[in-house]
């Protein structure tokens, strides 16, 4: 089965599916002829969204639900799963992001993204597998992020979440294999996304898109490749960061060196500016 | 400084010591010449261990707090350091076990793995990094697992939260580098402690076996704290197959991916016919 197929006609959940990779992941499914429910807290942002999709017709469906209220998320994935009659594929690919330096991070500041960035996975994959085990079929694509790999300094929070769900989904993906259940967990490095914009400076400004994220829609067409693959981990852009995590693995000292700088340089940054991108 | 002169007069907190490689930590701790504050919850269980290493006199002290209390653990803590005048090391090193069949955990298994693996690490170095940072240096050495490196199937939950310490201390390694404070994480796998016994409510198991081939936790502590003292960051006890399964499965050496598949598969029989893998 080549790439696209391997998406038609699937019943797929994409969660944080406004914007960002969430969107751009929707857009990609349903050019390969997906179903797609894409799932959002805001009923107007999910429904604006799904507008600029609408040339695709009914495969374009909605759900709103608040990814960290676990009730709202079981009753969002079994209710598209029961109204499409099965699911297929669950994207939980919300989440938040906001690099600090640690001295300023309140407990609440970890409490909220351990519950966006974590819990909403937990919630999606509890409520998706029981259904997925009754059909002997499907495949949950978590999104983490490079920072689920190597350890990038001034954004301790964020890693932690990121580095659970990776070794959640690959756990998972060796646990469930002979069950018929595929797990890939996409890590994204800077994407073009509004992401960006949510973090702010000390005046309140939002931050510029860096100058080399990688577009969007691209990072969406290469994660869907990869996943009609099966792979565990998707590393997107696959280059420079496939290679650092690797070199940071083995103790490679030129990486060690480079995270040891960009500490450096980003307590500079946030010391100075109030962020560091 | 050689290791032995490391620990000497150093002012230690291990959490989780009752029992495990933090017990062992503590002795060893406390043979290298360190004041050594065992932190457990239970008053009576602290007390115990304590007992036990009594020959060191009063190098050994106890704190009695839950770890997944943030106000308990921050108390601990300060008052730790308020009476030795500081706070040189923190071993954050309470943990759960939480090998089960994914399909059987239940939200209520999920939260207590989180509370309990996760969260008291972050209260420990909520509490402990004003204090460090105000003395220009210090110590936190966090337990993660080798699960927390790389995946081992049926290990899901445990697996997530010791990946998270992982990615928090080595964040926080570089982070503060430069400010003369170290973070170590330290990923033991299969090491002869009552951690095969309980289920992650807490329940005591006896008639579970600790496996025949677990390493055993008094040399566990000497390789920690011998690898700690070169302030390395991820310390993999015992150094082998831990190390080159990680970085086989970094690497996607197909290798390591069909060892990994084995392992599931046989861990899967295992639950279904026996109710356990060890």
């Amino acid at each position: 089965m080549d790439a696209s197929d391997y998406y038609r006609e699937k019943i797929c959940i994409v969660t944080g599916a406004n914007s960002g990779i969430g969107f751009a992941l929707s857009e990609e499914l349903l050019k390969r002829g997906a179903t797609v429910y894409m799932l959002g807290r805001d009923p107007a942002k999910v429904a604006g969204a799904a507008g600029k999709l609408s040339s695709h017709g009914s495969r374009v469906r909605t759900l709103v639900a608040d990814v960290t209220e676990q009730q709202q998320v079981q009753a969002a994935v079994e209710g598209a799963a029961a109204e499409a009659g099965r699911l297929d594929m669950l994207f939980n690919n919300a989440g938040i992001f906001r690099p600090q330096l640690y001295e300023t991070a309140t407990l609440g500041d970890w409490q909220t993204m351990i519950e966006t960035n974590l819990w909403s996975v937990i919630y999606g994959v509890h409520a998706a597998l029981p259904i997925m085990l009754r059909q002997g079929s499907g495949h949950v694509v978590n999104t983490a992020s490079v920072a689920g790999l190597d350890p990038f300094p001034m954004q301790e929070i964020y890693n932690t979440t990121k580095y659970a769900v990776v070794g959640l989904s690959e756990s998972l993906r060796y646990g469930f294999a002979e069950k018929g259940i595929a797990f890939s967990v996409i890590c994204p490095g800077d994407i073009a996304t509004p992401i960006y914009s949510k973090v702010t400076d000390r005046e309140g400004r939002g931050t510029e898109t860096p100058a080399h994220a990688y577009p969007a829609d691209a990072a969406a067409t290469y994660s869907l490749d990869r996943v009609a693959e099966r792979k565990g981990i998707v590393v997107v852009p696959e280059q420079p960061y496939t290679d650092l995590w690797r070199g940071y693995v083995v103790g490679d000292p030129g990486v060690e060196a480079m995270l040891v700088r960009m500490a450096h340089d980003r307590r500079v940054l946030l010391e100075t500016r109030g962020t560091y991108i | 400084m050689t290791n032995q002169d490391y620990y000497k007069e150093k002012i230690c907190i291990v959490t989780g010591a009752n029992s495990g490689i933090g017990y062992a930590l503590s002795e060893e701790l406390l043979k290298r010449g360190a004041t050594v504050y065992l932190l457990g919850r239970d008053p009576g269980k602290v007390a115990a261990a304590a007992k036990k290493l009594s020959s060191h006199g009063d190098r050994v002290r106890t704190l009695v707090a839950d770890v997944t209390d943030g106000a308990q653990v921050q108390r601990a803590i300060e008052g730790a350091a308020a009476e030795a005048g500081r706070l040189d090391m923190l071993f954050n090193n309470a943990g759960i076990g939480g090998t089960m069949q994914f399909e059987k955990a239940t939200l209520d298994d999920w939260k207590k793995l989180i509370d309990t693996n996760i969260w008291s690490v972050i209260y420990g170095v909520h509490a402990a990094l004003p204090i460090m940072l105000r003395q220009g240096s210090g110590h936190v050495v966090n337990t993660s697992s080798a699960a927390g490196i790389f995946p081992p199937p049926f290990q899901a939950l445990y697996s997530l939260s010791k990946f998270g310490v992982t990615g928090m201390t080595e964040c926080l390694r570089y982070e503060f580098a430069e400010k003369g404070l170290a973070f170590s994480t330290v990923c033991p796998s299969n090491i002869a402690t009552p951690i095969f016994q309980k289920s992650p409510d807490g329940t005591v198991h006896d008639q579970l076996p600790i496996p025949d081939d677990a390493y055993p936790a008094d040399r566990t502590a000497v390789e920690i704290l011998d690898a700690a003292a070169e302030r390395k960051g991820v310390i993999v006890v015992p150094e082998q197959p831990g190390t080159d399964i990680w970085r086989g499965w970094a690497a996607g050496d197909p290798g390591t991916e069909a060892f990994l598949m084995q392992m599931a598969h046989d861990r899967r029989v295992a639950y279904e016919t026996k109710g356990s893998y060890f």
